[in-house]
C-alpha cells in the first residue's frame, strides 16, 4: 500500500468519524428536545379534559409550573424530565376531579352538554330539578345492574342505562362507549328499586 | 364545624398544616406537591375547593414573562377566614386520631412493658 493511500483512507476515516459524530449530535439534540416536549404534550391533553371554563387558567397555570420544574437548576436533566411527566401525568386524573366538582356545582350544571358521539335525543334526556351533586353523592360504589334487559353501569363517578344517560363521564363496559349524563333521578329510583345499591 | 364542602381527609389535613405553618407565605403549585407529598393530580382539586370556600387566595405573579424568562406561577395564600376556619378544622380533624386519655393507661403500660422477668428457669 502506497503512502498516497494510507493518506487518503485517514481522511476519509476522519472525515467519516467527523460526520459520525455530528449526526449523533444533532441526533441527541433532536431526542432530547423531542423528549422534553413529552410532559407539555400530556398536559395539554389533560387541559383537553377541563371544561372550557376553567381551561384556559389552569393551562396557563399548569405550563408555568412545569416551566419551572423543568427548567430548575437543583437537578440533573432526567430528574427534571421524570418529575415533569410525573407532574403532567397527575394532572390528566386531576383535570378529569376538577371537571366533575365543576360539574357538580349547582350554578354551573347547565355546562352537561353530550360529547361528540353519543347520539341522544332530547326525548331521551330526563332533566333533573335538583343539583346532580347531591344525587351523586348517594352512589357510594360501583355496581353494575341490568334493568329491564339493558345495560346500566353505576358508578362513583356516573351511571347510564340503555335510554337515559345519568351524571356525567360514565362509560358503558358492554357498549364499549363513553356516555355524558344529564340527570339523577332516573337511576335513584330504579337503584333503590332494586336493592342492589348500598 | 368547618364547611360542609371541604371534607377533611389525611390529605386535606397536610395541605392545611403546609399553609398554617407560615400563614403569610406563598405557596406555589409544585412547592405544595413537594411539602405535601401529594400528586398534582390530588393536589390541583384539593386547592380549587380550598379557594372555592374562601380558605385560600390564588394570585398569579405580576411579573414581566419576558424580563424573567419564564411565565408567570400562580401562588396559593391562605386568607384570614382560611386561617381561623382551618385551623379549627384541622384541630376537630386531628381530635378525632388522638386517643382517648384515661387516667392511670401510662402506667399501666408501664407496668406491662417495664415488669421484671421472674427469676428462675433452667440452670
Amino acid at each position: 500500500m502506497s503512502a498516497v493511500n494510507v493518506v487518503i483512507a485517514a481522511a476519509v476515516s476522519f472525515i467519516v468519524l467527523l460526520l459520525g459524530k455530528v449526526s449523533l449530535d444533532l441526533m441527541s439534540k433532536e431526542l432530547q428536545g423531542q423528549t422534553e416536549q413529552l410532559p407539555y404534550l400530556i398536559l395539554r391533553l389533560a387541559a383537553r379534559r377541563l371544561p372550557s371554563a376553567l381551561r384556559t387558567q389552569y393551562s396557563e397555570d399548569w405550563e408555568a409550573e412545569l416551566d419551572y420544574i423543568l427548567k430548575r437548576h437543583d437537578a440533573l436533566p432526567v430528574t427534571r424530565l421524570l418529575l415533569g411527566v410525573r407532574y403532567s401525568t397527575g394532572l390528566l386524573r386531576g383535570a378529569r376531579q376538577l371537571r366533575a366538582d365543576y360539574l357538580s356545582l349547582p350554578q354551573y350544571s347547565s355546562e352537561h352538554v353530550p360529547p361528540r358521539g353519543a347520539v341522544q335525543s332530547r326525548r331521551r334526556v330526563v332533566r333533573s330539578r335538583r343539583p346532580v351533586v347531591r344525587s351523586r353523592r348517594s352512589v357510594v360504589r360501583a355496581v353494575a345492574i341490568c334493568l329491564g334487559g339493558q345495560c346500566v353501569q353505576v358508578t362513583r363517578s356516573g351511571a347510564r342505562c340503555g335510554n337515559h344517560v345519568l351524571f356525567p363521564h360514565t362509560r358503558c363496559h358492554m357498549h364499549r362507549k363513553n356516555f355524558r349524563i344529564l340527570d339523577a333521578t332516573f337511576i335513584e329510583k330504579q337503584a333503590a328499586g332494586s336493592s342492589l345499591l348500598p | 364545624m368547618y364547611d360542609d364542602d371541604i371534607r377533611m381527609t389525611p390529605a386535606t389535613g397536610r395541605l392545611l398544616k403546609a399553609f398554617l405553618d407560615d400563614p403569610a407565605a406563598k405557596r406555589y403549585g409544585f412547592e405544595l406537591m413537594q411539602m405535601t407529598g401529594a400528586t398534582s393530580g390530588s393536589l390541583y382539586p384539593l386547592l380549587a375547593k380550598l379557594e372555592r370556600a374562601g380558605w385560600i387566595r390564588g394570585e398569579r405573579e405580576s411579573i414581566d414573562p419576558r424580563k424573567a424568562g419564564r411565565p408567570a406561577r400562580r401562588y396559593y395564600m391562605l386568607t384570614a377566614e382560611g386561617a381561623t376556619t382551618g385551623a379549627a378544622a384541622l384541630a376537630e380533624f386531628s381530635q378525632q386520631f388522638r386517643p382517648a386519655s384515661k387516667p392511670g393507661v401510662l402506667e399501666q403500660i408501664r407496668d406491662v412493658t417495664c415488669r421484671p422477668r421472674p427469676a428462675g428457669g433452667i440452670a
